[in-house]
Protein backbone atom coordinates (compact mmCIF):
# COMPACT_ATOMS: atom_id res chain seq x y z
CA UNK A 1 0.00 0.00 0.00
CA UNK A 2 0.76 3.93 -0.68
CA UNK A 3 0.78 6.78 1.51
CA UNK A 4 1.94 4.96 4.61
CA UNK A 5 3.87 6.62 7.07
CA UNK A 6 3.63 6.17 10.89
CA UNK A 7 4.86 9.17 13.49
CA UNK A 8 5.88 7.62 17.32
CA UNK A 9 6.24 9.80 19.45
CA UNK A 10 7.55 9.24 23.36
CA UNK A 11 4.83 9.26 26.01
CA UNK A 12 4.52 7.09 29.24
CA UNK A 13 1.85 5.80 30.79
CA UNK A 14 1.91 5.65 34.66
CA UNK A 15 1.31 1.90 36.27
CA UNK A 16 0.70 0.53 40.03
CA UNK A 17 -3.06 0.96 38.96
CA UNK A 18 -6.33 -1.78 39.37
CA UNK A 19 -6.53 -2.92 35.51
CA UNK A 20 -9.67 -1.09 35.41
CA UNK A 21 -7.72 2.54 36.27
CA UNK A 22 -5.30 1.54 33.35
CA UNK A 23 -7.95 0.88 30.62
CA UNK A 24 -9.46 4.09 31.71
CA UNK A 25 -6.72 6.07 31.35
CA UNK A 26 -5.25 4.40 27.94
CA UNK A 27 -8.98 5.12 26.74
CA UNK A 28 -8.99 8.82 28.03
CA UNK A 29 -5.61 9.10 26.52
CA UNK A 30 -5.97 7.68 23.10
CA UNK A 31 -9.17 9.58 22.94
CA UNK A 32 -7.34 12.50 23.55
CA UNK A 33 -4.62 11.52 21.14
CA UNK A 34 -6.87 10.80 18.16
CA UNK A 35 -9.29 13.88 18.47
CA UNK A 36 -6.08 15.84 18.30
CA UNK A 37 -4.33 14.40 15.53
CA UNK A 38 -7.28 13.82 13.57
CA UNK A 39 -7.40 17.72 12.96
CA UNK A 40 -4.21 16.74 10.15
CA UNK A 41 -6.04 14.59 8.26
CA UNK A 42 -7.31 11.51 8.30
CA UNK A 43 -6.24 8.59 10.06
CA UNK A 44 -6.04 4.79 9.15
CA UNK A 45 -4.54 3.33 12.32
CA UNK A 46 -3.15 4.52 15.26
CA UNK A 47 -0.84 2.31 17.51
CA UNK A 48 0.38 2.98 21.40
CA UNK A 49 3.49 0.65 22.34
CA UNK A 50 3.82 -0.84 25.89
CA UNK A 51 6.85 -2.49 25.47
CA UNK A 52 9.63 -2.88 28.02
CA UNK A 53 12.25 -2.18 25.52
CA UNK A 54 13.99 1.23 25.56
CA UNK A 55 13.32 1.90 21.48
CA UNK A 56 9.59 1.03 21.62
CA UNK A 57 8.42 2.07 25.09
CA UNK A 58 5.52 4.14 25.42
CA UNK A 59 5.63 4.83 21.50
CA UNK A 60 3.00 6.37 19.33
CA UNK A 61 2.73 5.31 15.88
CA UNK A 62 0.38 7.08 13.61
CA UNK A 63 -0.92 5.90 10.19
CA UNK A 64 -2.62 8.55 7.88
CA UNK A 65 -4.06 8.14 4.64
CA UNK A 66 -2.45 10.62 3.35
CA UNK A 67 1.98 11.23 3.14
CA UNK A 68 0.94 14.72 3.53
CA UNK A 69 -0.77 14.65 6.86
CA UNK A 70 1.98 12.86 8.08
CA UNK A 71 4.61 15.34 6.94
CA UNK A 72 2.16 18.23 8.57
CA UNK A 73 1.70 16.07 11.42
CA UNK A 74 5.69 15.47 12.23
CA UNK A 75 6.69 18.58 11.83
CA UNK A 76 3.90 20.06 14.25
CA UNK A 77 4.26 17.56 16.64
CA UNK A 78 8.01 18.19 17.37
CA UNK A 79 7.07 22.19 18.51
CA UNK A 80 4.56 20.81 20.70
CA UNK A 81 4.48 19.66 24.53
CA UNK A 82 2.02 16.73 25.62
CA UNK A 83 1.26 16.07 29.62
CA UNK A 84 4.13 18.36 30.66
CA UNK A 85 7.01 16.79 27.90
CA UNK A 86 8.33 18.10 24.67
CA UNK A 87 7.18 15.22 22.05
CA UNK A 88 9.84 14.23 19.46
CA UNK A 89 8.23 13.08 16.11
CA UNK A 90 9.28 11.54 13.34
CA UNK A 91 8.08 9.65 10.16
CA UNK A 92 8.74 5.65 10.32
CA UNK A 93 9.19 3.64 7.57
CA UNK A 94 7.00 0.44 8.86
CA UNK A 95 4.60 -0.19 6.24
CA UNK A 96 2.73 -2.90 8.18
CA UNK A 97 2.25 -3.55 12.01
CA UNK A 98 1.47 -7.03 12.09
CA UNK A 99 4.44 -7.92 9.74
CA UNK A 100 6.98 -5.93 12.44
CA UNK A 101 8.49 -7.45 15.19
CA UNK A 102 12.17 -7.56 17.13
CA UNK A 103 14.27 -10.00 16.04
CA UNK B 1 -18.54 14.08 14.47
CA UNK B 2 -14.36 14.29 15.39
CA UNK B 3 -14.07 17.90 15.50
CA UNK B 4 -16.28 18.87 17.47
CA UNK B 5 -15.75 16.48 20.17
CA UNK B 6 -14.16 17.69 23.22
CA UNK B 7 -11.33 16.55 24.61
CA UNK B 8 -11.75 14.80 28.26
CA UNK B 9 -7.94 15.49 28.93
CA UNK B 10 -6.02 18.61 29.39
CA UNK B 11 -2.68 16.84 28.24
CA UNK B 12 -1.89 19.12 24.81
CA UNK B 13 0.51 22.17 25.28
CA UNK B 14 1.04 21.45 28.82
CA UNK B 15 4.71 22.79 29.44
CA UNK B 16 7.05 20.45 32.24
CA UNK B 17 5.80 22.40 35.78
CA UNK B 18 8.75 25.15 35.99
CA UNK B 19 9.54 25.70 32.33
CA UNK B 20 6.78 28.18 31.24
CA UNK B 21 7.68 30.48 28.50
CA UNK B 22 10.02 28.59 27.21
CA UNK B 23 9.63 26.92 23.74
CA UNK B 24 9.74 23.52 22.90
CA UNK B 25 12.60 23.68 20.95
CA UNK B 26 14.45 25.52 24.23
CA UNK B 27 12.93 22.36 26.36
CA UNK B 28 14.82 19.88 24.12
CA UNK B 29 17.89 21.77 24.55
CA UNK B 30 18.40 21.32 28.23
CA UNK B 31 18.49 18.14 27.80
CA UNK B 32 16.17 17.60 30.49
CA UNK B 33 13.81 15.30 28.59
CA UNK B 34 15.67 12.85 26.60
CA UNK B 35 13.87 10.05 24.87
CA UNK B 36 14.56 6.39 26.75
CA UNK B 37 17.55 4.55 25.38
CA UNK B 38 19.12 7.86 25.08
CA UNK B 39 21.67 9.44 26.89
CA UNK B 40 20.61 12.01 29.40
CA UNK B 41 22.40 15.30 28.74
CA UNK B 42 20.98 16.81 32.06
CA UNK B 43 23.65 19.62 33.32
CA UNK B 44 25.67 19.48 30.15
CA UNK B 45 24.06 22.14 28.41
CA UNK B 46 23.27 25.44 28.55
CA UNK B 47 19.42 26.83 27.83
CA UNK B 48 19.31 28.61 24.39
Amino acid sequence: MGNVYQNPMYITVPVSYTNEQLQEHFDLFFEDLFIELAKFGEIEELNVCDNVGDHLVGNVYIRFRYEEDAQKASENLNDRFYAGKPLYCELSPVMDFKESCCR
Amino acid sequence: PINLRKPKLKNWDLPPPGYDGMNVAQVKATGHFPLPGQPSRTGASAVV
